[in-house]
């Protein structure tokens, strides 16, 4: 059995909360009742549209949209999970899409395949902009929640590119093979403030998330400034093929006899 | 008081003896399937060396004599059950709980690994023998021929003495440690081909970490208890069953496949020549016996 992953989850190494990829993801409470209308976007481009009902009657606390459904240059999913338990009330496909979430609840935007690079933008459908209230992945505010998850081993920068104070490192550590099976630790929180990050330094382990909470305007990115290769001398990771393993060198003489032929 | 004795000198012993060792050849391979795995050899051995005494009571023994492998491949083949990541969480939701998850994925199905194990030993630690004379007919021999006919075509009859063992030891396949390395490096490339190759060395060991102890899995399945090489070495002396295999084909090749020593009967005691035959006398009642010092072959002249 090959295994067979998505290339953009090891081959995307930095973040940003204004671009998503399958490594990051937003999270966004609409606070006020009533209907917005959200657009998509890759790079400055629109590529789609949708519709999120806030309603105090709806029992769904958790309005998860996945952005790379709107993306036509990706293959359709074959199954749509989300249209059972997120809130989706559209037909799964790369249309338009209408969800709905509880003014309590959350709406999470995230990406589930491809190279990611989203952005996403809402607002309520009102003439006065007060009244709009605008949301925008690209300006996190209000206790957003960008998580993010670094995979590839290293010291990583981290800054906000909508407050120059804000400056923080993040050192991802090395995989070890354990005696029981790696599971990643519980998130890390950091708080996005006008002082800065808190905590400005973070250690995280593989694959272990980092919340960054936006309690000032914030668009988080996470840059590799030093990958982390593992102990010297482990061995590259190539294709074997076949080689002639070498002979054992025999160092001394056993001698445990069986029963032997007789006669 | 028999007619002809021969002696051949302790020393005389071991010179025919090498010749008999040194043409012994095993060639042998076999599959088999364990259930959670299966497993293959080909092995082709030779003998050398060893040490040889006669004894008083009409026997000889030999001992250390090593078994060498000239050719000894083994395959492995395990069918690695699906190790499975779960969906572990990229995107956490605000209560702990989980809104995207790394997509969970098995690894898993049938694997291979080649040892070339060429060059290992083992040892006939213990083999006791007598020696027993046997009278060989040529088949070719056409049924109207004379002795004389027969020699002149090639076809003579045969005096032959051959070992006769009582009893064979053969120690078990001398693995060295060094083979748990071997193996277990065998068995992670194996699990690393699985991979894509544009996987980057750091996510491979992250994987490798999310699996955990796979080769502690892997021992497991195989059912090895103790170390890799003892595991090996009764898998292929014992489950396989080639000591008893070895120590059968010993005793046969002794016993029946190459003779110690042999002559012609009629013996031929003047050649031909001025136009006369050969002179040649009929040996009957052949024995061969061994004593501390040599070995004694007995006969009779006959009719």
């Amino acid at each position: 059995m090959k295994m067979t992953f998505d290339q953009n989850l090891f081959m995307q190494v930095g973040l940003d909360s204004g671009s998503l990829t399958m490594l990051g993801g937003v999270t966004h409470r609409f606070l006020e009742a009533g209907q917005y209308r959200g657009v998509v976007y890759r790079g400055g481009e629109s590529i789609g549209k949708f519709y999120i009902n806030v309603d105090q009657n709806s029992p769904v606390a958790q309005a998860n949209i996945d952005l790379a459904a709107f993306d036509t240059s990706l293959p359709v999913p074959t199954t749509s999970a989300t249209a059972t338990t997120c809130g989706c009330q559209g037909d799964g496909t790369k249309a338009e899409t209408t969800f709905e979430v509880n003014p309590k609840g959350y709406a999470v935007f995230h990406v589930s395949a491809g190279a990611g690079g989203y952005a996403v933008r809402a607002s309520k459908a009102a003439e006065d902009p007060k009244k709009q209230n605008q949301f925008d992945s690209r300006e996190l505010k209000c206790e957003d929640i960008f998580s993010a998850v670094i995979l590839r081993p290293g010291t990583y920068s981290a800054s906000n590119g909508l407050n120059g104070k804000a400056k923080g490192k993040i050192t991802v550590g090395y995989p070890k093979i354990g005696k029981t099976a790696y599971r990643p630790p519980s998130p890390t929180k950091v708080v996005c403030s006008e002082g800065g990050f808190e905590p400005a330094n973070v250690e995280l382990q593989p694959g272990q998330a980092v919340l960054f909470q936006a309690n000032a305007p914030s668009r988080i990115t996470l840059e590799l400034v030093k990958a982390d290769d593992g102990p010297a001398g482990r061995p590259e990771h190539t294709r074997g093929g076949w080689k002639k393993a070498a002979l054992p060198e025999q160092k001394e003489k056993k001698h445990r006899g069986t029963g032997g032929h007789d006669r | 008081m028999s007619h002809i004795t021969i002696a051949a000198s302790a020393k005389a012993f071991q010179q025919l003896f090498n010749e008999v060792e040194k043409n012994f050849s095993f060639t042998k391979s076999d599959s088999a399937n364990f259930g959670p795995f299966s497993a293959s050899y080909s092995v082709s051995v030779h003998l050398a060396g060893g040490n040889l005494q006669l004894n008083n009571d009409n026997t000889f023994e030999l001992q250390d004599v090593d078994i060498v492998f000239g050719t000894l491949d083994f395959k492995l083949c395990l069918d690695l059950p699906g190790f499975c990541i779960p969906s572990f969480c990229i995107v956490p939701d605000p209560w702990n709980g989980c809104l995207v998850g790394f997509p969970g994925f098995c690894i898993g199905g049938p694997i291979c690994v080649d040892l070339n194990l060429s060059g290992l030993t083992s040892q006939i630690t213990d083999l006791k023998a007598s020696l027993v004379p046997k009278y060989f007919v040529d088949p070719a021999r056409l049924a109207g021929w004379t002795d004389l006919d027969a020699e002149l075509n090639g076809h003579s009859n045969q005096w032959q003495i051959y070992i006769d063992p009582v009893w064979v030891n053969v120690a078990l396949i001398d693995v060295p440690a060094t083979i748990d390395n071997i193996l277990v490096n065998a068995i992670n490339n194996a699990i690393h081909n699985l991979f894509p190759s544009w996987l980057p060395g750091w996510a491979v060991d992250l994987i490798m970490a999310f699996l955990g102890p796979i080769i502690d899995l892997i021992t497991g399945l195989l059912g090895i208890t103790t170390s890799i090489a003892e595991w090996l070495s009764n898998l292929l002396g014992n489950v396989f069953g080639l000591v008893a295999l070895l120590e059968t084909a010993i005793a046969d090749y002794f016993a029946s496949k190459y003779p110690l020593y042999q002559f012609e009967d009629p013996f031929p005691i003047l050649p031909a020549s001025g136009g006369l035959i050969p002179v040649k006398i009929p040996i009957r009642n052949l024995a061969a016996t061994i004593d501390s010092q040599e070995m004694i072959v007995q006969a009779n002249v006959g009719a």
